[in-house]
């Protein structure tokens, strides 16, 4: 019983870490859409720091967790939200460099403010950062349903998506001397959509560590070529 | 478990970590090469290959954390196996890319190319000659080596800059070219996403050798930092 509560409370102090990484996250994502429309160039160093934090801290948990598993050989549940942190982490990690490639389009778009597309990325992010919100919120509640809700919620992230690839599409049509940085933006749009698949990969791990399985959208099933978003039709035909 | 088993158990996971990435080296210039000769069932073939990297990596992720759980490994080998379980998700994910390539053949279709792929199947050599280098920086636990990989990531930052200002002055030419210069300009998205996905695998590499984190990003400027 003591060796349970042991593991159970250095599993509570990971998961308090890993909530304290996902805040740092969902800030960046927000701050490099508003660095974005601000053309702000100062703050992507700032973003920098942040990477840097996060690496660190991802790797603390991930070391946490091994430990955990090296020395108090934790049980079914307990071992499965070990795995489970430290692939969070990692995930975490990993969309704070999609924030960070998103602001660093700001660097090359100076010239020109597409104004509308840059209003759906802003939207993209913030439902993205919800999302996030939500998937993190799900891992500590144990909320299976909810992190399954995240799924859903991807889908009509898919679909805003495309919305914004298509007006940039538009935009590279009509004018092609903002070609350029309508591609850069189209760049800054995938990365936030990348981000939101990285988070129904969250919510999966959610279901494994809770239920120990993991439904169709997990991210070994997720591919990094933007679906459709060129050619919907032939995209559906595959 | 002695300490000779346990190297041997730690051996064999190497080496099935060394076989995976062979795969997916394969994969990746097979994957350009095929949309280069147009081999649409090559790419389904590709595409229908990636389950095999990815029930690979599941294998070789739950042999790793067994012998986490058995053997308590003490700090260095602890670091290895950490190692192990990062390195092997990026294989994984790197076979995604090499996927979506196939897919992007796919989904061209009869349409002709708006060029003619000479860049890209060298970006794809370049890629795949780095991953091979990181594994082998792993294997032989050669920091110096780890290193000095990501320095190669400019060569394929300067084609895929070079690829990319060719395909926007087709799209300003020819605006009808839009479709087909996106489908290329995600091939070689892709190509450089699979090195920077080397380039942590370095990272791991000098961490599991030296105990230190280190940042080993090449020079950072221009479109391929937002890609």
């Amino acid at each position: 019983m003591i060796r349970e509560q042991e593991v159970s409370g250095d599993l509570q102090d990971l998961r308090g870490e890993l909530m304290a990484l996902g805040g740092i996250v969902e800030t960046m994502l927000l701050e490099s859409v508003d660095l974005l429309k601000r053309c702000d160039l100062d703050g992507l160093e700032r973003l920098g720091d942040d990477e840097r934090r996060i690496g660190e801290i991802r790797l603390a948990i991930e070391m946490g967790c091994m430990h955990i598993i090296s020395t108090q050989r934790p049980k079914e549940r307990e071992l499965r939200t070990a795995v489970a942190l430290v692939e969070i982490a990692s995930e975490l990690e990993r969309i704070g460099e999609h924030a960070k490639r998103v602001a660093r389009a700001n660097s090359l778009t100076l010239e020109h403010h597409l104004r509308r597309p840059l209003v759906s990325i802003h939207h993209l992010a913030t439902e993205v950062q919800a999302m996030l919100d939500k998937a993190l919120e799900s891992f500590v509640r144990c909320d299976v349903a909810a992190a399954q809700s995240v799924l859903c919620d991807a889908q009509a992230l898919d679909a805003l998506y495309r919305t914004v690839y298509q007006e940039l599409l538009v935009v590279m049509s009509s004018s092609p001397r903002v070609a350029t940085q309508a591609i850069y933006l189209s760049r800054a749009a995938y990365n936030l959509k990348r981000a939101g698949e990285r988070v129904t990969g969250i919510a999966e791990w959610v279901s494994f560590a809770v239920v120990g399985t993991m439904g169709d959208a997990h991210p070994i099933r997720r591919e990094p070529v933007p679906p459709s978003e060129v050619s919907g039709q032939a995209a559906a035909t595959i | 478990m002695t300490r000779q088993t346990f190297d041997q158990e730690l051996q064999r996971l190497q080496d099935d970590l060394l076989s995976m990435s062979s795969i997916v080296e394969e994969a990746l210039v097979k994957s350009v090469e095929m949309l280069k000769q147009r081999d649409f069932v090559g790419s389904q073939r590709l595409i229908a290959g990636d389950q095999v990297i990815n029930e690979k990596r599941f294998a070789i992720e739950a042999d790793a954390l067994t012998l986490i759980a058995t053997q308590q490994p003490m700090a260095g080998d602890m670091r290895l196996l950490a190692a192990i379980l990062e390195i092997v998700t990026e294989l994984e994910r790197i076979g995604d890319y090499a996927k979506g390539i196939a897919r992007i053949n796919l989904l061209i279709g009869e349409q002709p190319l708006v060029k003619p792929l000479i860049d890209l199947p060298v970006m794809a050599q370049k890629a795949r000659y780095m991953l091979h280098r990181s594994l082998e920086a792993f294997a032989q636990r050669d920091a110096v080596l780890a290193r000095a990989i990501p320095k190669q990531d400019d060569e394929i930052d300067g084609l895929y800059n070079q690829i990319y200002r060719e395909l926007i002055s087709y799209i300003m030419e020819d605006p009808r070219t839009i479709e087909g210069a996106n489908y290329l300009l995600w091939v070689a998205h892709n190509l450089e996403r699979t090195a920077d996905r080397v380039i942590n695998i370095c990272e791991r590499v000098v961490y599991t050798v030296t105990g230190e984190l280190s940042e080993l990003n090449s020079d950072q400027s221009g479109i391929e930092s937002v890609a």
